[in-house]
């Protein structure tokens, strides 16, 4: 059969990462663990000596780590999130994207957790949470939420791949124990597809709440507080977009990496992009008129606490990041996204790259101008970070295109039961899904017949 | 068995101890993060044994306020220092500098042993000596020089000795036949003093009776942050605002910068680097053309106000004359930079609002006021009749007679003390003055009037003080003996031959001798409260040992070689009776007050034992009654009244010869009418111009005292080093204080890094913009830049007075800053 | 059940930072040194705070000793995650060494930012160990400090009373900075107690409190200068 065929190339174009390696792969791996291991280093001298071999210091007690820990948390709505409402809505186009953006969230959780893992001054004591924790704290909120989250995205991830873990125990050669045991004994029955399906949908239903729920809580850390340009009310959909927001951005990057690298431009399509790079604008739009909200609301309040964080991001010492946030989250996307002819694949990887930059730079906005600007005439603080955070950054994100990349090389990074699902199945369901938006057709037996099908197809041609 | 309060707050520190040892087991398990060593040692330290815990009564001596305090002694250990409640200076309370008296005791940086130097002088190379070698390598060399017959080549140069350490030091000296004793410390605990003694004669010092003023014009005085004696005056500041029922007092400050007073006035008055004496005239010309001065005080107990007719039938100007000759308000306004309305507001105010007091600058750090620009101020208290007064300015009591039978002396001291001073002081154009430390420099390197051979450092550090540091190094290096008794590494000591380290106050005995604010004359006893923690030994133990070394007659300066007997000796005539008693609960003082005053005196002998026993339990004596009436003692001058016209500056001026005379006269302000002999006797107020170009030099430099540091001899004591400049932010380094709007005229940023430079040198300073400075005047803290002493305090910073230039003034030949310009540039 | 509170008398304030120094001397709080002062890690749990206004030559420049608030509804305690600040029944914000996990969430929900971060290893030459106060636990690397009112004179003295058979009196207990305070400035005592000095004070019309309007009902409270 055709079909049969075509099944069979997608397993070979999408398996062949998994069965080939080459050098680029291991030299890859090397720098990685490299600066990965460079970092372990510089965690455990800050371990042995204290967090004052950071940059932070009073009133700056906040840096690096808590902005990369809203910023990681934030890229991991990429995934999950995405993938769910592309889900829940039958987007079909999904079917080529969600593996690579539900993996983007499971990896990158982790880096969120270990960044405040890094921030604690008493890691060791991390189990006083369970011991003592208090619920009535923003960050046990963040505990739970993140905990569940991750759990839940873990879960998600882990579903759909079951079949394609059960073609690769059938089809692959390696490490055929592990496929073995993490294919639960799939056999592709109808039966069992009926039931993961259900499960996926069930799902998807549940994690979106909980993933909005968890930038929500990540942004009540800032908000609960009485702190000027802290104290928000706007600031948990505020988060929430600006997390979505940059988790498409990351898709983006992560995607164009995957389809430059295994050559999958026929999986990961232009169609793709555009569609993905059309929400990216859409969420430009929505980011800015969020921090337009923001920004807007304390300048006409004008309250002195508020406007010396507010002055000191226009115009003072945090001048560079604010406006560099600006161009970086709306001036360059919106040049590259909102024309179609700029809208190409490099166009939208220079935007994509800009959103994340600037979308680190956001948090950071965030969280130390604040800091810095006590209400109490304290001195202004400063803060530098020192070379244990910014290795403590590299670290996390080589830490993190490493555990990508080897998810690559263990598992199929576009869904290949999905896409032939798709083939199977999908055309004719959209078809047929289409046919029922469409007013029912009476000609055989009723009175009216408003728009025959046959005028229209020659008023189109 | 019942349980004694004593033994329960043992019981208490053991449970206490034993909550630390179980929580600290806990945590020392973990890996890698375990309590800190401190915390170890602290357990180990006091672990499950109970330990004993007391307060022991001692003096502050961080400056020289006089405070009484107590310390918290935990074992071996002392854990605190808090006020004597029962000290009449202090009522229990303690300053900064006093709260941090532990971390002079327990300094890291202090010298352990005796060192003798190993490399050249200055390279700071030590090698430890024994005591027993120290000693003796100094008793042979003083034994030398005495059979030389030179025993007047003998220096020793000391800080603010009071009391028993005083006692100590004079008598070795005379007996040793030296009379080369200086006090060097710039105008140190001098303050408004020599001033008003020029007005109101000689006498035990003046007070001013703060705490019942009502109002107070201070001029430039650094009230609240450069006082003899920060805590009472703190005392007394606190009940003149708050004290009484109603009536709060008014404080009313000019200074060219806002400084702490100025900050706590009700207003500040800008003005004019150095101008405030003319400040004051111009106000005492308000109250005399308004005639809001008190005519009663003026007609009854002043002298010289109006003109006057001299033995010879000259007729001499008075203050009037003076007052409204040499300072139109127009001349008033234009040097002081002062509004005209403000001057006329601030002297109604003064002349209405009674007791009022007008105060100088009466403090031991920053010297630029001047003897004249002083008698301005000082004549406008006289001008109220603010003298004698609740209120008011009071002379101090006689203090209690503590005097030791005199020094038996052979024919050599008698010889060597017939020589002139090294320092000049009691001779001539010093004839009124006991120390003159500006001297000193230059004499040594002029070897005049003899050269020194052997130099004692006791609590002195003159390489720091000095504005000639290279000619003093140059003066130093041409003594052959320099022994330092510093119990740190400061300055002059890295140019010693030899180091007997002293011991910090905690540790030694101590018969201090002071005042309160209203004139009472107190008796501090201290005693070592603890075991030394390094081997040094009190420099006054030491003295007495080298004099009992050196055998008659040098011994036989000291009635006993230990120095507890000394002060039993000296404490024996307060058991004869009189008035006085020791220190008591303020009911105790109230009694005694009351008894007196209905003439009541008490009179009884007491068992000097108990007296003593006494004395060390409740930490000293005092005369808490004071009477204001006894003019004599108050207006001491040769007039017997309140001299506007100095006689006592008259006669010196008269006693002086030829070249001398006119060389005195010189120092004397000029004025534009009067003559300069009349002129010098009066409060001839001016304003010195600054020195350097001033399209170059476009900034005045006025230096202050940084409050926390005031009066402290080491500054090698972290916690005060960490708030030095904590109204801009600024500590551990030199700061230059400048007005937003002069930093952007001249091109600098708050936080840029400057070197001010004067014609006189230049230091390193961080810009901090300041509402509270002047348009081009810029403000810089004098005390940071020590060289040496200690790793808190050597390299901090830089020596301000590196940038300042002075002259002597005439009668004490203190030194009195000129007022510099200088100029910002970029690092 | 007391409410310890204090109130400052600016008016009678000299600005002499005994305060500040007493409470280093009391509390075992490291020594600063130029580094930790340039980067921020000095701690004083008490602080001189200049308050500049205005503008040359009319300004005014309040000099305020800032102690922890112990506010009644204290930011920090809210947004503890583990319970290692907290308010005691009689007022007091305390800080739990032992369990403090060194977020710093409490130092940043502090709008007053008197919550300090032990960013090193507490350590003193050794010879100056011999001033640590036995009564006060020196802190572990990584916790968040802060004042507490000297809680541990409370301790002490309540043991006192008890074993003296009395009722706590005014005297009993005092932390250090108000027995220190020269220009007798500082008052502390039970705010619930209408005849106390403080529940007095409190109530003057020149009373008022550092950043009012966040709500956090500190009870420290100041007197303005002047009339």
């Amino acid at each position: 059969m055709d079909l049969k065929k075509t099944f069979e190339h997608d397993e070979e174009v999408l398996l062949r990462p998994i069965r080939e390696v080459n050098r680029n792969y291991y030299i890859t791996v090397a720098v990685l663990s490299l600066i990965v291991a460079w970092a372990f280093f510089a965690y455990f001298y800050q371990f042995k000596w204290g967090l004052g071999v950071t940059g932070l210091n009073r009133p700056v007690y906040w840096g690096f780590y808590i902005t990369n820990f809203v910023f990681f948390i934030g890229i991991s709505h990429a995934g999950t999130l995405i993938s769910a409402i592309l889900r829940i809505a039958q987007a079909e186009w999904r079917r080529a994207i969600t593996r690579s953006a539900e993996v983007i969230t499971v990896m990158v959780i982790f880096f969120g957790v270990a960044s405040i893992l890094m921030d604690l001054g008493r890691p060791d004591r991390i189990f006083n949470i369970i011991e003592s924790g208090r619920f009535q704290s923003p960050l046990l909120w963040d505990v739970t939420s993140i905990t569940c989250y991750l759990t839940a995205s873990t879960v998600y991830l882990y579903l759909p791949l079951i079949p394609d873990i059960a073609i690769m125990r059938d089809k692959v050669n390696k490490r055929k124990w592990l496929y073995n045991v993490l294919s639960l004994g799939w056999t592709g029955t109808p039966k069992q597809f009926k039931r993961l399906e259900l499960v996926i949908s069930v799902m998807a239903i549940l994690v979106i709440p909980v993933a909005v729920s968890v930038h929500t809580v990540v942004s009540f850390v800032f908000a609960m507080t009485v702190q000027p340009m802290w104290h928000s009310a706007i600031f948990g959909p505020y988060f929430v977009v600006g997390a979505i927001y940059s988790g498409i951005a990351a898709l983006i990057i992560a995607m164009a990496l995957i389809r430059w690298v295994y050559k999958l431009d026929n999986y990961l399509k232009d169609i793709h992009f555009q569609n993905l790079g059309l929400l990216l604008f859409v969420m430009t739009l929505l980011w800015t008129y969020f921090t337009f909200s923001e920004y807007l609301t304390t300048f006409y309040g004008a309250e002195p606490t508020h406007m010396a964080v507010f002055w000191s991001k226009f115009s003072g010492e945090y001048m560079v990041e604010f406006w560099g946030m600006i161009v970086c989250c709306f001036v360059i996307p919106v040049i590259f996204l909102s024309n179609r002819k700029l809208r190409t694949m490099t166009g939208m990887m220079i935007s994509s790259i800009a959103i994340t930059i600037g979308m680190w730079l956001e948090r950071f906005i965030i969280v130390v101008p604040t800091l810095a600007n006590p209400r109490l005439p304290y001195e202004r603080g400063a803060y530098h970070p020192s070379w244990v955070e910014l290795s403590l950054l590299a670290g996390c994100f080589a830490f993190f295109i490493l555990l990508y990349v080897l998810f690559t090389k263990f598992f199929p990074i576009v869904s290949i039961w999905e896409i032939q699902e798709g083939r199977q199945h999908a055309v004719s369901e959209v078809s047929e899904r289409v046919r029922t938006y469409l007013p029912d057709d009476h000609t055989d037996g009723g009175e009216t017949q408003p728009f025959p099908t046959e005028q229209m197809e020659s008023a189109r041609s | 068995m019942k349980m004694q309060r004593r033994d329960f707050i043992k019981l208490l520190s053991s449970s206490t101890t034993f909550g630390l040892a179980y929580g600290y087991g806990l945590f020392s398990r973990l890996p890698g993060i375990s309590g800190s060593e401190a915390l170890a040692k602290q357990l180990e330290d006091v672990s499950l044994r109970p330990v004993e815990e007391k307060w022991l009564p001692s003096i502050c001596r961080q400056c020289a306020g006089g405070c009484g305090v107590l310390v918290r002694v935990y074992g071996e250990r002392a854990v605190k220092l808090d006020g004597n409640p029962l000290h009449p200076i202090n009522g229990g309370r303690l300053c900064a500098r006093g709260q941090a008296g532990l971390q002079l005791l327990y300094n890291p940086d202090r010298i352990a042993t005796p060192l003798a130097r190993a490399g050249n002088r200055g390279e700071g190379k030590w090698k430890p000596v024994s005591w027993d070698e120290a000693l003796g390598t100094v008793g042979e060399k003083l034994k030398a020089l005495r059979k030389q017959g030179r025993p007047h080549e003998l220096a020793m140069l000391t800080g603010a000795q009071r009391g028993l350490e005083r006692t100590v030091s004079e008598r070795f000296m005379a007996a040793y036949g030296s009379p080369n004793l200086v006090r060097y410390e710039p105008d140190r605990s001098l303050g408004m003093n020599p001033a008003l003694n020029l007005m109101q004669g000689q006498a035990a010092g003046f007070t001013y009776d703060i705490e019942n003023a009502a109002h107070i014009l201070s001029f430039n005085s650094a009230l609240l942050e450069d006082h003899w004696s920060p805590v009472q005056l703190f005392r007394a500041y606190g009940n003149f605002r708050r004290g009484r029922k109603e009536n709060r007092g008014k404080l009313v400050h000019a200074e060219p910068r806002l400084s702490v007073t100025g900050a706590k006035a009700d207003e500040w008055i800008p003005i004019k680097p150095g101008s405030e004496g003319i400040l004051a005239m111009g106000i005492a010309s308000i109250l005399i053309v308004e005639k809001r001065y008190d005519e009663n005080f003026v007609t009854e107990r002043c002298f010289g106000f109006d003109d006057w007719t001299d033995e010879s039938g000259t007729l001499r100007p008075g203050f009037r004359t003076l007052v409204i000759q040499e300072y139109p308000m127009d001349r008033v306004v234009k040097l002081t930079g002062v509004p005209r309305d403000i001057i006329i507001r601030t002297a109604r105010e003064f002349a209405r609002v009674q007791p009022a007091l007008a105060i100088g600058n009466d403090g031991p750090g920053v010297r630029h006021q001047g003897i004249y620009n002083r008698m301005a101020i000082h004549a406008l208290n006289a001008l109220v009749g603010n003298i004698q007064k609740p209120g008011g300015v009071l002379a101090n009591a006689r203090p209690a007679d503590l005097s030791l039978p005199p020094v038996s002396r052979d024919r050599v001291a008698d010889q060597g003390l017939s020589r002139p001073r090294l320092d000049g002081a009691g001779a001539e154009r010093y004839a009124v003055a006991s120390d003159v430390p500006a001297s000193v420099t230059d004499n040594l390197l002029e070897k005049k009037p003899y050269p020194i051979e052997i130099l004692m450092l006791n609590g002195a550090n003159p390489l720091y003080e000095s504005l000639h540091f290279e000619r003093l190094v140059k003066a130093l290096k041409q003594i052959p003996t320099i022994v330092s008794f510093s119990p740190f590494h400061d300055e002059t000591t890295q140019w010693a031959d030899l180091v007997l380290p002293d011991t910090t106050y905690l540790e030694k005995w101590q018969l201090d001798t002071t005042y309160t604010l209203k004139g009472h004359p107190v008796v501090n006893l201290s005693r070592p409260v603890l075991k030394a923690p390094f081997d040094g030994r009190d420099t006054n133990e030491v003295l007495l040992a080298v004099a009992a070394s050196m055998g008659k007659p040098v011994a036989n300066a000291f009635p006993s070689t230990r120095i507890e007997d000394l002060a039993k000796l000296s404490l024996q005539p307060l058991s004869k009776g009189g008035s006085g008693e020791p220190f008591g609960a303020p009911m105790e003082e109230l009694w005694t007050r009351l008894l007196e005053q209905s003439g009541w005196k008490v009179r009884t002998e007491v068992d000097f034992e108990k007296l003593w026993a006494d004395l060390l339990e409740r930490g000293g004596w005092w005369d808490p009654v004071y009477y204001r009436w006894e003019w004599r003692r108050a207006l001491a001058t040769p007039s017997g009244r309140f001299e506007f016209y100095s006689l006592g500056a008259r006669d010196y001026f008269a006693k002086l010869t030829g070249m001398e005379r006119d060389m005195a006269l010189q120092k004397t302000p000029r004025l534009v009418n009067l003559q300069q002999a009349d002129a010098a006797c009066l409060p001839a107020a001016s304003r010195a111009r600054a020195g350097g170009n001033e399209t170059l030099y476009a900034l005045e430099v006025n230096p202050y005292f940084i409050p926390i540091l005031s009066g402290i001899t080491h500054t090698n004591q972290p916690w005060l080093q960490d708030v030095t400049g904590f109204h801009v932010y600024q500590n551990w380094h030199t700061w230059v204080e400048i007005h937003p709007e002069t930093a952007h005229q001249v091109g600098v940023h708050n936080g840029d890094w400057v070197f001010v430079e004067s014609p006189g040198g230049r230091v390193k300073a961080r810009v901090r913009t300041y509402e509270g400075a002047m348009p081009h005047v810029i403000n810089l803290p004098v005390g940071l830049g020590h060289t040496s002493g200690g790793r808190w305090t050597a390299g901090i910073g830089e020596n301000v007075l590196k940038l300042l230039q002075a002259r002597q003034e005439p009668f004490t030949g203190q030194e009195q800053f000129k007022p510099a310009r200088a100029r910002l540039i970029k690092t | 059940m007391a409410k310890w509170g204090m109130v400052i008398d600016l008016d009678k304030c000299t600005a002499c930072q005994a305060c500040v120094i007493a409470c280093q001397a009391e509390n075992n709080i490291p020594n600063s040194d130029p580094e930790a002062a340039r980067t921020g890690r000095n701690i004083h749990w008490m602080e001189m705070l200049p308050m500049v206004e205005e503008e040359y030559p009319h300004l005014r420049m309040r000099l305020m000793p800032r102690p922890c608030m112990h506010c009644e509804k204290p930011p920090c305690i809210k947004v503890c995650p583990v319970n290692a600040t907290q308010i005691s029944s009689e007022g007091i914000v305390g800080q739990i060494n032992a369990r403090c996990i060194g977020c710093r969430y409490c130092t940043t929900a502090c709008p007053y930012t008197v919550k300090y971060f032990n960013w090193f290893k507490p350590k003193w030459p050794e010879v100056m160990e011999h001033q640590l106060n036995p009564d006060v636990q020196v802190r572990y690397i990584g916790v968040v400090e802060k004042c507490t009112f000297c809680h541990h004179r409370l301790q002490k003295g309540r043991d006192l009373a008890r074993y003296e058979g009395r009722e706590l009196g005014p005297d009993d207990y005092m932390p250090a900075c108000v027995q220190t305070c020269p220009a007798d400035a500082m008052y502390f005592g039970d705010l619930d107690n209408p005849k106390s000095s403080v529940a007095i004070l409190s109530k003057s019309k020149r009373a008022f409190h550092l950043l009012e309007d966040l709500g956090t009902h500190p009870k420290v409270t100041y007197l303005s200068e002047g009339v």
